[in-house]
């Protein structure tokens, strides 16, 4: 009869290299990318919740970072924050869902909304000459964002190339974006003639572009 | 060959909202050059655009990084539900009201149909019975054609017909030789269900000529009309009881006979 010699060091070499398995799998299902922004937009469409709310999850911070600097008040971010979200839930179907990121679309339709709201508040642009929704049709959900560059960088990155940009530049694209204030407006809030105003704007903006695209 | 205008930055700033100056400045040249480009649906404006809003979009990021408050999902996805509800609990309604629809709609028309079928199984009892009440009508009435025919012939010759029994039944014949004959009888003896009446013309020479079998009615009375051309000299003619249905000779008695003087 065969004799079984049973090693005990073979059979601790054998449980590391399950444990070793076994954590490999866990690090490669953690670091695995969750769907793409459009397809969740296409369960979204379908009346998907649990979509809506991983949307939610992945972009709801950067959308309120934008609201808040520009409505200076939490609770009213909160409430843009929530007319945003339900914007999106409402024209899902309409989303281009081909597209790899919605938080562009989101950014800017929050931004249009905040900007209404500061304006309805304070009436200090009746009379601009071009207002907000004319240049963002919200109502096509399509939004004629590229996108992909989106997906590729992410927000840390994006962010880091906003760093590039030095302090005046910065300073002027943030007062057109936030305080939506037309360059003529930024000149007389800095006091800087319209010339200066205009090349650290478009510096700014080619940095940016450069960076991005 | 024509160049498109070199905008650079005006893309930004025209979705920024920014572009602006008064009538005659750079920024409103820029500002109507670029608006009547995209409403002419200029590919080169379009793409340009494009890039500008990543560019434009990218600026938020410069914001300060802030977190909502849990709250806000919590109430969010609070306003969802009601409405998914809302279309839930219409389309369920909906669906029920259309099945509940479709089900009585479906026992009213079973039940008219049952109706239906119960109105044509009597209307077509009625046509048969119809149809039978009308071969009837039309049988009789070539009877009667046919008996006013013969009677009404100028050549027709009345034959009075005798009985050959005991019981004294009586009758009239009327002989028409291009026509046929028509025998009126009354008094006669019912023949039973295994007899039958049969009337015999009878030739000046030969056998007796088949004219037809007969029943009579419960009171012995019978009309009898025999149709057809007769070629023989006619002595006279005859009723037999003859058994069964009857025959082309004559096998059963005599009940009636009738000759004529000198022949018809």
């Amino acid at each position: 009869m065969p004799r079984v010699t049973i090693c005990y060091s073979n059979v601790r070499m054998l449980v590391y290299a399950v444990l070793l398995c076994v954590g490999a799998f866990l690090m490669a299902a953690a670091s695995r990318p969750g769907p793409r922004d459009g397809e969740l937009m296409l369960q979204i469409a379908q009346g998907d919740q649990r979509a809506f709310s991983t949307i939610y999850d992945r972009h709801s911070r950067p959308v309120f970072a934008s609201l808040l600097r520009i409505v200076r008040e939490r609770g009213a971010a909160e409430d843009l924050l929530q007319e945003v979200f339900l914007s999106l839930w409402k024209h899902a179907a309409r989303y281009d869902h081909e597209a790899e990121s919605v938080l562009p679309w989101l950014l800017v339709i929050g931004r249009n909304r905040a900007l209404d709201k500061v304006r309805s508040a304070v009436h200090r642009y009746e009379g601009q000459a071009q207002p907000i929704d004319e240049v963002f049709d919200l109502r096509d959900a399509r939004a004629n964002f590229e996108s992909g560059i989106w997906h590729d960088q992410s927000v840390d990155r994006i962010r880091a190339c906003m760093a590039q940009l030095n302090e005046k530049e910065r300073r002027v694209l943030e007062l057109a974006y936030f305080e939506g204030l037309s360059q003529s407006e930024i000149s007389s809030q800095l006091g800087e003639p319209m010339g200066t105003v205009k090349t650290w704007t478009r510096n700014g903006l080619n940095k940016l572009r450069k960076a991005l695209l | 060959m024509s160049t498109h205008p070199q905008l650079g930055e005006a893309y930004e700033l025209y979705l920024l909202g920014a572009l602006d100056g008064p009538e005659g400045s750079e920024g409103a040249a820029q500002r109507e050059l670029l608006r009547a480009h995209l409403s002419a649906g200029c590919a080169e404006c379009s793409s340009g655009l494009k890039r500008a809003h990543a560019v434009v979009a990218a600026i938020a990021l410069a914001a300060p990084e802030a977190v909502p408050g849990s709250g806000v999902k919590r109430e969010l996805l609070a306003q969802l539900a009601p409405a998914r509800n809302s279309r839930f609990r219409f389309a369920f309604a909906a669906a029920w009201t259309l099945v509940l629809g479709l089900a009585v709609s479906s026992a009213w028309l079973w039940h008219r149909s049952a109706g239906l079928e119960e109105q044509t199984a009597s209307l077509e009892t009625q046509r048969n019975q119809t149809q039978v009440a009308l071969r009837q009508a039309e049988r009789e009435a070539a009877h009667l054609r046919a008996v006013t025919e013969i009677i009404g012939r100028t050549d027709t010759r009345a034959l009075a017909v005798k009985s050959t029994g005991a019981a004294p039944p009586f009758g009239q014949a009327f002989v028409s030789r291009e026509r046929g004959v028509v025998l009126i009888a009354g008094n006669l003896t019912p023949a039973g269900a295994d007899h039958t009446y049969e009337l015999w013309i009878l030739p000046k020479t030969g056998a007796p000529v088949a004219a037809g079998t007969f029943q009579t009615d419960s009171s012995g009375s019978v009309v009898h009309a025999y149709t057809g051309t007769i070629t023989a000299d006619v002595a006279g003619v005859a009723v037999t009881l003859e058994p069964g249905k009857g025959g082309s000779a004559p096998k059963g008695p005599i009940v009636m006979v009738a000759k004529f003087a000198n022949g018809a």
